[in-house]
């Protein structure tokens, strides 16, 4: 196991986060939720940047607090709002991670970051954001880290970038099969083809844990009017939503509901339908 | 930590030689066209240079950059010992810095200051940089952004009002005890001044690096 969060309380004036969470060994794991939900905070426990009121935390073993440098050479981190000094350069960095990693690999970091066209000789600060969420990316994947953990790292990345960026995981995946990633994001279509299973998290708490292959072929929004989900059969129904001509009803079995109701419309299901069926309609 | 003082040195060539240039430049203008003393000279080169250690810490804040720093192979110990490793090496080259230039305007200048005032006096600028960086780094690594700033000004207003009032409080201070504090500092003499201070530089730095390190223990990022 990568990550186990057990019971995560950490409670701020106006927000508790109460979450419980795994990365296994070898699997993209995806976090999704709007913003704020509190995904930023999972990580910022995780790495022990922050301290927690309950619950227990292990990293790759460790708890937080028991972090030292041997674990932290081993993950590469990408966070939302946070990356090297605007006054530095990438020449500058280099030495830096140098200096800090066994296991950098410079020519490697260097040809990536000719290959997304990031600038050696310009202060961070001048970089467009595109530029700096790409650095941030580079900078996790050039140390031959075991596990990754990034937070929002597509954020301000056009749809080309986004796309080469997600390759570059999926390159660092097929390196070394027991590698892991938790990736976190509200663009859900990068997850989706991506994550081997998904958390939505939802006001501090995750409400959904699933395999991504078992979201995309189980699970099916159904469109009701109210005569018809009056007599369904609400055992397989995660969450519903009024709409103007009924109700809209996520299921994890859609096939189930396919085949006993054949008049009434069952679509398949997305990540998109399932962050909102299971954030903004009425769990069962 | 060879990795931060690398980030620190590379933060210091991008940005504090620009300062450094300035300093020396200021500090030959008026070594030119006024008498200030070479002694001068050595305490202001010193102690800007030991305030900009403070200042890389402000490079670190800029853009949250503390959070993904303390993601890198550092621990948050590492963190403060290499910050008061980087600002006493720093002030050192400072130091070292002022004293040449010091040393040519003392010839120069022909004042005929004797060798031991010189040197005496430039260690006390030293002591007196270190005290400075003492009482900034804990006060940094407390506050960050807008708040450093106001606690930066909160501290630079008290140390001048030390530096001023106090020469203003002996006047109050009963005559006895003015006049025992004068007999104890002339038996020290010189030699006995300089280890004092020394003693108080060291305790300072000392008191101030464990303060910085429960600091930075109990910090949230």
């Amino acid at each position: 196991m990568m990550l186990e969060i057990n019971g995560l309380v950490k409670k701020y004036k106006d927000f508790t986060l109460n979450c419980s969470m795994k990365v296994e060994r070898g699997c993209i794991t995806g976090l999704v939720g709007e913003n704020g939900a509190g995904k930023s905070t999972c990580f910022k426990a995780a790495l022990g940047l922050i301290s927690y009121n309950s619950g227990d935390i292990k990293l790759m073993g460790k708890s937080p607090s028991e972090l030292r440098e041997a674990e932290k050479e081993k993950i590469g981190v990408t966070l939302a709002e946070s990356g090297f000094s605007g006054y530095l350069k990438v020449k500058d960095i280099v030495p830096v991670m140098s200096a800090m990693y066994s296991g950098f690999d410079r020519e490697r970091f260097l040809s990536l970051c000719r290959r997304f066209s990031i600038p050696q000789d310009k202060y961070i600060k001048e970089f467009s954001t595109g530029m700096k969420a790409k650095l941030k990316v580079l900078v996790a994947v050039s140390h031959n880290a075991d596990f990754l953990l990034l937070d929002e790292p597509t954020t301000g990345l056009d749809v080309t970038a986004r796309e080469s960026i997600l390759d570059l995981f999926r390159e660092y995946m097929e390196e070394d099969e027991s590698r892991s990633i938790l990736i976190s994001s509200h663009i859900s279509s990068d997850l989706e083809g991506l994550c081997d299973d998904i958390y939505i998290i939802h006001e501090g708490k995750i409400v959904l844990h699933e395999d991504m292959d078992n979201l995309l072929n189980e699970y099916g929004l159904i469109k009701a009017d109210d005569g018809q989900y009056a007599r369904l059969d609400k055992e397989h129904i995660l969450s519903v939503r009024r709409t103007s001509f009924g109700c809209e009803c996520l299921t994890d079995q859609k096939g189930y509901y396919r085949e006993n109701y054949p008049d009434i419309v069952v679509e398949n299901g997305s990540l998109d339908e399932a962050i909102t069926m299971m954030t903004g309609g009425e769990r069962l | 930590m060879k990795g931060l003082l690398i980030k620190d040195l590379r933060l210091m060539r991008n940005q504090g030689a620009v300062l450094l240039g300035l300093l020396v430049i200021v500090a030959i203008f008026m070594g030119l066209v006024s008498d200030v003393s070479p002694s001068f000279v050595v305490t202001y080169i010193t102690i800007f240079l030991s305030i900009f250690t403070a200042t890389t810490i402000s490079y670190d804040e800029y853009d949250n950059c503390y959070l993904f720093l303390m993601t890198l192979p550092v621990t948050r110990k590492k963190y403060v010992n290499e910050k008061y490793i980087f600002g006493i090496l720093s002030t050192l080259a400072a130091w070292v810095i002022g004293i040449v230039i010091g040393t040519v305007m003392l010839i120069t200048q022909k004042t005929g200051m004797p060798a031991a005032e010189w040197i005496i006096s430039s260690l006390m600028s030293i002591f007196i940089a270190d005290v400075f960086m003492s009482v900034i780094m804990p006060v940094r690594f407390k506050f960050d952004g807008e708040k450093a700033r106001y606690a930066n000004i909160i501290v630079m207003g008290v140390i001048l009002a030390v530096a001023f009032g106090a020469p203003k409080l002996i006047d109050y201070i009963p005559e006895h005890i003015t006049e025992s504090a004068g007999e104890f500092f002339a038996a020290l003499g010189d030699n006995g001044i300089v280890a004092l201070s020394a003693v108080i530089a060291a305790a300072a730095l000392l008191i101030s690096y464990i303060c910085s390190r429960q600091i930075m223990a109990k910090k949230e990022f």
